[in-house]
């Protein structure tokens, strides 16, 4: 496991990082969920060294992370970058051997990531002839060439047509399978409810929440259900229900369990029920949720924890 | 034309991707990373049609610089020659029994000495040009008396090789100390300012394209640096040798054998200075890359390197007519590369000095390259404004640029 404890880090006035905390498992994709400068690549160049934290610890498996340690990992930092006139399997390659591998070893590597990821028609092009979304491609089978165990990948999807995402989702889902550590970092909050078994949300430089994605919801969705039937004025004030939200036919709102099973009780009474259920949040309501300044504070503290 | 193909012409053969538990490929050593780093700058700058061109040009204008010399002068000029004007005859001094030798000879006007005695001393006195005396043993060559040099002709004409004896045997003319002076103060000026732009712009790419960011995620940033600075170094003085080779090749289709005595050993002491010089530049000049982010920023980093490269071929050229001043040049680390050489042709300094020199080129290279790693290790990760020189330097930089 990859452990991220107590990073800061200060641009100048700027608190970049405060007191960042949060746990990459092994055998898992981890997603690293924030805003646009809410301290997610700072976060991911910490991890790397890249970057020198002011105050914190980064540790693998219980030690610290070395630059030697962080050469073993595989990268792929905010902003693409390839030499614009080597082409693909050449620069692949030759990152492969930087990190130790043989030159056969690195070249087949090498051409075999670039078929998969569905770029071998042009492996040997020089990479500034290639579109956006190919470079991007590239660049992720740069940071794989040399069987990392440990994954940090910014923004990794973006820029990518849907079939090279699922590519791309197949492959960190193999490095995952065989235990590694993946973390990456993504503004499509659908994908990254749809790949990742847990996740930690950042909003500026505070980790919101951390945690497997069940313990998110459960802790970030107080129980909430919805009822569809024909009449539903008395529901809002049935005891023990809050927050409830009316739209034609349909009603949701929070309550315990008890008081849920009543008002389905009550309306079951009055006429027929045409549904009945809990109300799982999305990721994209739990992140505005988590992030929002107006949010209760108190319950987002007991999420990190 | 479009369909030209790119890359390696060998496909590689593609190696399935390792299954089951992780297992670490053990890390390069610094000597094989650095060397990795130097062969791949190496490779895509030899591969650049920018780069073959220039250099093609280069050394075809100095071989046909020579052509035309040979072409324009059917006879070799010496470093020596100079002052003797072709159209006058060459008053030449001979005693009695050689005339029958010597009046084959055009362009010559005989002029009968008594004896040896009074033939040397006509020469000695400026008299005549040269003299022509009997062999001293029977059967030996002729003896051929010059004061300073002998001409050409008088030594060409002759049916036999002569013994050349000189009254006084030549400290090298002021001409062949300027010309020289201009020869390695242009090629080093050319070829350090040429390569040192080069590497800068290689690693300013490299932080442009943030592709350091993956490089150093996989190799210490000591071996970057250090590649970096070899792979244009060898590429540097591969193409000072090229051209070196060129100019010996001239020489010697010119027949300007003179020429090739005088300027063969310190050709190379030339070559050897350029090396240590070079990567003192390159060093600088990888430092100047690594604290700009962007390639427009580039040319006011590098200017003042750029006229540290200068800064030899003017003032070796300037003052290269002064003994003080060269001697002080020659040891100084910047300009020595240019003015040592200049004062091994002209024999004011020998094989001891120039080691001197060169260590202490060499020094001064090695703190510049110290400095150097630690300012590209301060400022190659970081993004954002050019970096103040004593930002880069300092240990702990005081702004990153965020994110």
């Amino acid at each position: 496991m990859l452990s991220v404890k107590d990073v800061t880090r200060t641009f100048g006035s700027v608190r970049a990082l405060d007191g960042v905390t949060f746990d990459v498992p092994r055998g898992q994709l981890t997603g690293f969920v924030g805003g646009n400068g809410a301290g997610k690549t700072t976060a991911m160049r910490i991890i790397m060294r890249v970057l020198a934290a002011d105050s914190g610890t980064v540790t693998l498996d219980g030690a610290p992370v070395t630059a030697q340690a962080a050469r073993r990992f595989g990268y792929m930092p905010e902003e693409r970058g390839l030499y614009p006139k080597m082409s693909t399997a050449e620069q692949v390659s030759y990152l492969g051997m930087l990190h130790g591998l043989d030159r056969a070893t690195a070249q087949g590597r090498a051409i075999e990531l670039l078929r998969i990821l569905g770029l071998e028609p042009r492996a040997y092009d020089p990479v500034e002839k290639l579109s956006l979304g190919n470079q991007q491609r590239a660049q992720i089978a740069a940071a794989l060439v040399h069987d990392p165990d440990v994954l940090i990948l910014d923004e990794p999807f973006s820029g990518l047509d849907p079939l090279a995402v699922e590519s791309v989702m197949g492959l960190l889902s193999k490095f995952a399978d065989r235990g590694a550590a993946v973390l990456f970092s993504s503004h499509q909050l659908d994908l990254v409810e749809r790949i990742t078994d847990s996740l930690a949300i950042i909003a500026a430089g505070r980790i919101r929440a951390a945690g497997s994605r069940a313990d998110l919801i459960a802790a970030h969705a107080p129980p909430s259900y919805a009822l569809q039937a024909a009449d539903l004025d008395w529901v809002a004030t049935a005891r023990g229900v809050s927050n409830v939200a009316k739209q034609p036919g349909q009603v949701s709102f929070q309550a315990d369990d008890a008081a849920a099973q009543e008002v389905l009780r009550l309306a079951v009474a009055r006429g027929p029920v045409v549904s009945f259920g809990p109300v799982v949040p999305s990721l994209a309501e739990i992140f505005k949720d988590v992030v929002e300044p107006a949010g209760p504070a108190a319950n987002l503290q007991e999420a990190t924890a | 034309m479009k369909t030209k193909q790119n890359g390696p012409r060998r496909r590689y053969t593609p190696v399935a991707l390792p299954t089951g538990p992780f297992s670490e490929p053990a890390a390069p050593s610094f000597a094989a990373a650095t060397w990795m780093v130097a062969r791949r700058d190496m490779t895509a700058t030899a591969k650049s049609k920018s780069f073959i061109i220039s250099t093609a040009i280069t050394l075809i204008c100095i071989l046909l610089a020579f052509v035309i010399v040979s072409a324009v002068s059917s006879d070799s000029p010496g470093p020596l020659a100079g002052l003797a004007d072709d159209t006058e005859l060459l008053k030449v001094a001979v005693v009695g029994e050689q005339e029958d030798v010597v009046t084959q000879i055009p362009g010559l006007e005989l002029v009968e000495a008594a004896d040896s005695e009074a033939a040397t001393e006509m020469v000695r006195s400026g008299e005549v040009e040269a003299a022509i005396l009997a062999p001293a043993v029977a059967g030996n060559p002729l003896q051929v008396v010059g004061d300073e040099t002998v001409p050409d002709q008088v030594v060409d004409g002759l049916t036999s090789m002569p013994e050349v004896l000189l009254l006084n045997p030549p400290r090298v003319a002021e001409m062949a100390r300027y010309w020289l002076s201009l020869a390695f103060g242009i090629l080093y000026l050319m070829l350090g300012a040429m390569y040192g732009q080069m590497i800068a712009m290689n690693t300013v790419v490299e932080k442009q394209t943030r592709i350091v960011e993956i490089l150093l995620a996989a190799v210490p940033t000591r071996a970057m640096l250090a590649g970096k600075i070899i792979g244009g170094s060898i590429l540097a003085v591969g193409e000072t040798v090229a051209i070196v080779g060129v100019c010996y090749l001239g020489m010697r289709m010119n027949n300007m054998t003179s020429w090739l005595e005088l300027v063969t050993a310190p050709m190379w002491w030339y070559v050897a200075f350029f090396l240590v010089g070079f990567v003192m530049y390159a060093s600088m000049f990888t430092a100047a890359g690594a604290m700009v982010s962007r390639t427009e920023d580039l040319g006011g980093a590098s200017t003042p390197i750029i006229m540290l490269v200068m800064a030899p071929y003017f003032l070796v050229l300037a003052l290269n007519g002064s003994d003080t001043a060269m001697t002080i040049m020659s040891y100084v680390p910047f300009t020595s590369p240019v003015a040592m050489p200049v004062q091994l042709v002209i024999g004011d300094a020998g094989p001891i000095q120039a080691v001197i020199s060169l260590a202490i080129l060499a020094v001064t290279a090695v703190g510049i390259g110290a400095g150097a790693a630690r300012i590209y290790a301060n400022s190659v990760l970081q993004t954002g404004s050019r970096l103040k020189l004593r930002q880069a330097f300092g240990s702990k930089p005081a702004a990153r640029a965020a994110v």
